[in-house]
């Protein structure tokens, strides 16, 4: 068992001396001993009864044979027949006697003594371990004309009974021998089995490294060491920034070989006698005892980034990975497992926060920190029961005409405490809990809902809702929305989805025929904020892609600032040329609705027409408002 | 023929000599008339009658008898036993003619005389036919008895015997002093 990685020693040896197999053995040749006495003595009564049916049936020939021998007084002929039993070597001694009792003929085997004869008269048969004797009637056709006495040794049956034994003897001898070498192999195969059972509970079978239950328990070893000690213990947490990028994009095949690969590198760069342990997916844990101060473990640690920020090469590809640390140690930040787990990986989410690749050592404000978002956390799980949720709507203006084409769906939440929560705040939040679905989900509801109304009323206003990259991974997406536009009764041409051009990018080739399915209903995608991540054209091309949005970061300062002004007009150009309406949103001024509408821009939203507005003001809105009606000409929309 | 008939005379000649030699002897336990009429019955014990002669229905085992009247007796002692489930019949005779109906016929020296025209009646008639007569009428009956060594030895005419359609256990064949 492999010891080196300095695991506790109840794993490496939980079985004790293997004695097990001594006993198996001496219980089984055991069983065969008896076995082989009961076989022994069974073919012992076998034998002898066969010896006297043999007997018997010789006694029978005789007999007849004898039988007119005895009738005519015919010694000669009667010793004739007795001497026919030289022929079987188990007879000794054979007498023939006259109706009178008298001796008529007789037959002795050589080297028998006379004396030793006893015939027997009461008895007709008499059997002693080491021969047996017969006395039977000869008789003519049915008349008595002597008697037959014949006595049998049975050395013959103790020679064949000899070789029987021996030969048992041999067998049992042979599977003794035998079983001993199968027991002692298959106990080699049990405990190889033990063995692997026992990595695969304590190791990650994908960098092979010592997984989080054996995190678990060296940990709370150590920390009591420590304690005893009066020592420090120092906790590391690295989880790889955007690995589930890599995953994505590249298989789970090249992301295995990536933490396999960043495990070497980890583990070649701790001390002797420390161990790199893998306690999640991406993350990573290393139990440093002895660093005497937080300098120290800021020098480990830099070390760790600056490790993994050389490139690495992995089947193939040359990935730059990163990574954030987050660090807390004993007895500073904590006196217990709980406490200095929880704060390693706080700090951990402060170091992603700050923007990645660094490292932060545990504070009290970043528990302050987690505290709150574990608070805000808990609350998010409540507000969808608690319809504190809102949904708000931006509308879109048609820039040449002024009418209202379209509305975006905001979400708010109304904190019963906290009054008016961001999205910036709770939008994350939501999307790592994967609460974003379940929300998502009302959100497009309420949107359908709203819009069926409107559109009832005779608006032919979209509503654009925003999809994030979570919903985007649930498989039943497609199903749902199908789902909601039934239930709603919402004509699909009427619903937008948006995503961000980075979602659309990560889940390409895997969502191309879902989004097609979209497209035959009638629904259609807008990309949202581009422009800040990276698109290829062809892309927009493959999907059903209906409306690009220029992020309000370039819509900032135009017509100032002459980069953005480029940006934006190169957008407009482009989309235009793919036949793509452009929509551009944070339009605050008349200059940037200007600017934006004599450069071809088709669409606007901002503050300059209107801040997003629940639905009672959106109702209010557009009936101040011009507003594109039904059975007007399509206009802007494909 | 010639050898065989001088070899045969040689032989009887010996057995002459020989039953001479026995009543020289002292007599045994049994007399002689008891152990020959206990050898005719064995005899017969060890025979086999064609079906015809030995009717199913069980009917008794019919012993002619021409001999001296003390052999006669003797013989007549088997009536008390029984072959093969069937009475025995002891009948002295007089004339040939009583031969017929006959299983067995034992003839006695007393009758040497009446012998040929007997053996001319019973032949063919399927009859066990025993002697103690030596010479001649050794050649014409199926059995002859005769004492040698003390012992009463036999001899069978195995010629006679098919001729009268008797079939004799290859038991007794074994312990006759010559069966030809």
């Amino acid at each position: 068992m492999k010891t080196n990685t300095g695991l506790p020693l109840w794993i490496a040896q939980k079985t004790g001396p293997n004695n097990t197999w001594r006993i198996d053995l001496v219980v089984t040749a055991a069983a065969l001993l008896l076995a082989g006495i009961v076989l022994i003595v069974a073919e012992f009564v076998i034998l002898r009864s066969s010896l006297l049916g043999e007997l018997n049936v010789q006694m029978r020939i005789i007999g007849d044979n004898s039988g007119a021998a005895l009738m005519f007084n015919d010694h000669v002929a009667a010793d004739e027949i007795l001497g026919t039993l030289q022929a079987s070597p188990s007879v000794d001694v054979a007498i023939l006697y006259t109706p009178q009792g008298k001796d008529f003929a007789s037959y002795r085997r050589q080297g028998i003594e006379t004396s030793t004869i006893s015939p027997l008269v009461a008895k007709s048969q008499r059997v002693t371990l080491t021969y047996v004797e017969y006395i039977r009637n000869v008789e003519v056709e049915g008349i008595p004309v002597g008697k037959l006495f014949m006595r049998a040794n049975m050395r013959q049956l103790y020679i064949q009974l000899l070789w029987y034994v021996g030969t048992t003897v041999l067998v049992v001898m042979t599977i003794i021998a035998a079983s001993a070498l199968l027991l002692r192999r298959m106990r080699r195969v049990v405990a190889h089995a033990e063995e692997r059972v026992g990595y695969l509970a304590y190791y990650d079978t994908v960098t092979h490294l010592p997984n989080r239950h054996a995190f678990n328990e060296r940990f709370e070893t150590m920390l009591g060491e420590a304690r005893a000690n009066s020592q420090n213990l120092t906790l590391l947490f690295l989880d790889l920034d955007d690995f589930k990028v890599v995953n994505d994009t590249l298989g789970h095949h090249v992301g295995d070989s990536l933490l396999k690969t960043v495990a070497e590198k980890l583990s070649a760069c701790v001390r002797q006698g420390d161990a790199v342990y893998r306690v999640g997916g991406d993350e990573f844990a290393m139990i440093l005892p002895n660093v005497p101060d937080r300098e120290n473990a800021v020098i480990i640690a830099e070390k760790f980034i600056r490790i993994l920020n050389r490139p690495l090469s992995v089947e193939g590809h040359t990935l730059y990975v990163s990574a954030s640390i987050g660090i807390s140690m004993y007895p500073q930040d904590g006196a217990d497992t709980t406490t200095l787990l929880r704060n390693a990986d706080a700090a951990m989410y402060s170091a992603k926060e700050r923007g990645k690749n660094n490292f932060q050592h545990f504070s009290e404000e970043m528990h302050e920190k987690t505290s709150l978002r574990l608070a805000l956390e808990g609350d998010l799980r409540l507000a969808l029961e608690r319809n504190e949720f809102e949904v708000h709507y931006q509308p879109i203006i048609a820039l040449a005409s002024g009418e209202v084409v379209a509305v975006e769906a905001l979400l708010r939440w109304k904190h019963p405490e906290k009054g008016m929560i961001s999205p910036n705040a709770f939008i994350p939040l939501a999307e790592t809990t994967g609460l974003i679905v379940p929300i998502g989900e009302w959100v497009l509801r309420q949107a359908c809902m709203h819009a069926h109304t409107w559109h009832a009323q005779g608006h032919e206003v979209q509503v654009s809702v925003n999809l994030s990259g979570r919903q985007f991974r649930e498989e039943p997406l497609i199903d749902t929305i199908l789902h909601i536009l039934l239930e709603t009764g919402l004509d699909p041409s009427m619903l937008m989805l948006e995503i961000t051009e980075s979602v659309l990018m990560e889940h390409a080739e895997s969502t191309v025929a879902r989004l097609y399915r979209l497209k035959d209903m009638g629904i259609y995608l807008s990309i949202d904020d581009f422009g800040t991540g990276y698109s290829s054209m062809t892309y927009l091309k493959r999907f059903p892609v209906a409306k690009l949005k220029i992020d309000q970061s370039f819509i900032r300062d135009i017509p100032d600032d002459s980069e953005d002004v480029a940006i934006t007009t190169a957008t407009i150009q482009m989309a235009h040329g793919l036949k793509l309406p452009v929509v551009a949103e944070g339009i605050e001024t008349q200059a940037q609705a200007d600017f934006l509408r004599e450069h071809g821009c088709d669409l606007g939203q901002g503050y300059l027409f209107s801040r997003p507005i629940n639905f009672a003001a959106l109702m209010e809105f557009f009936e101040s408002s011009p507003v594109r009606q039904k059975l007007q000409s399509g206009g802007l929309r494909k | 023929m010639t050898s065989s008939g001088l070899s045969k005379t040689i032989m009887i000649f010996l057995g002459c000599l020989m039953a001479v030699k026995v009543y020289a002897m002292p007599p045994v336990a049994v007399s002689e008339y008891e152990l020959k009429a206990a050898y005719l019955y064995n005899f017969a014990l060890f025979t086999t009658w064609p079906p015809e002669k030995m009717a199913a229905d069980g009917s008794a085992v019919v012993f002619c008898v021409i001999a001296q009247d003390a052999q006669v007796a003797s013989i007549s002692g088997l009536q008390s036993k029984k072959l093969r489930d069937r009475s025995i019949l002891v009948r002295p005779i007089v004339s040939p003619e009583d031969g017929r109906g006959c299983h067995v016929l034992f003839i006695g020296a007393s009758g040497a005389e009446v012998l040929p025209k007997l053996l001319e009646v019973v032949r063919d008639a399927g009859t066990l036919t025993v002697t103690d007569i030596a010479d001649f009428a050794r050649k014409e009956t199926v059995i002859s008895m005769a004492i040698e060594n003390g012992r009463l030895a036999f001899d069978v005419n195995l010629l006679n015997a098919r001729r009268a359609r008797l079939t004799l256990s290859s038991k007794l064949l074994k312990l006759a002093r010559s069966a030809n």
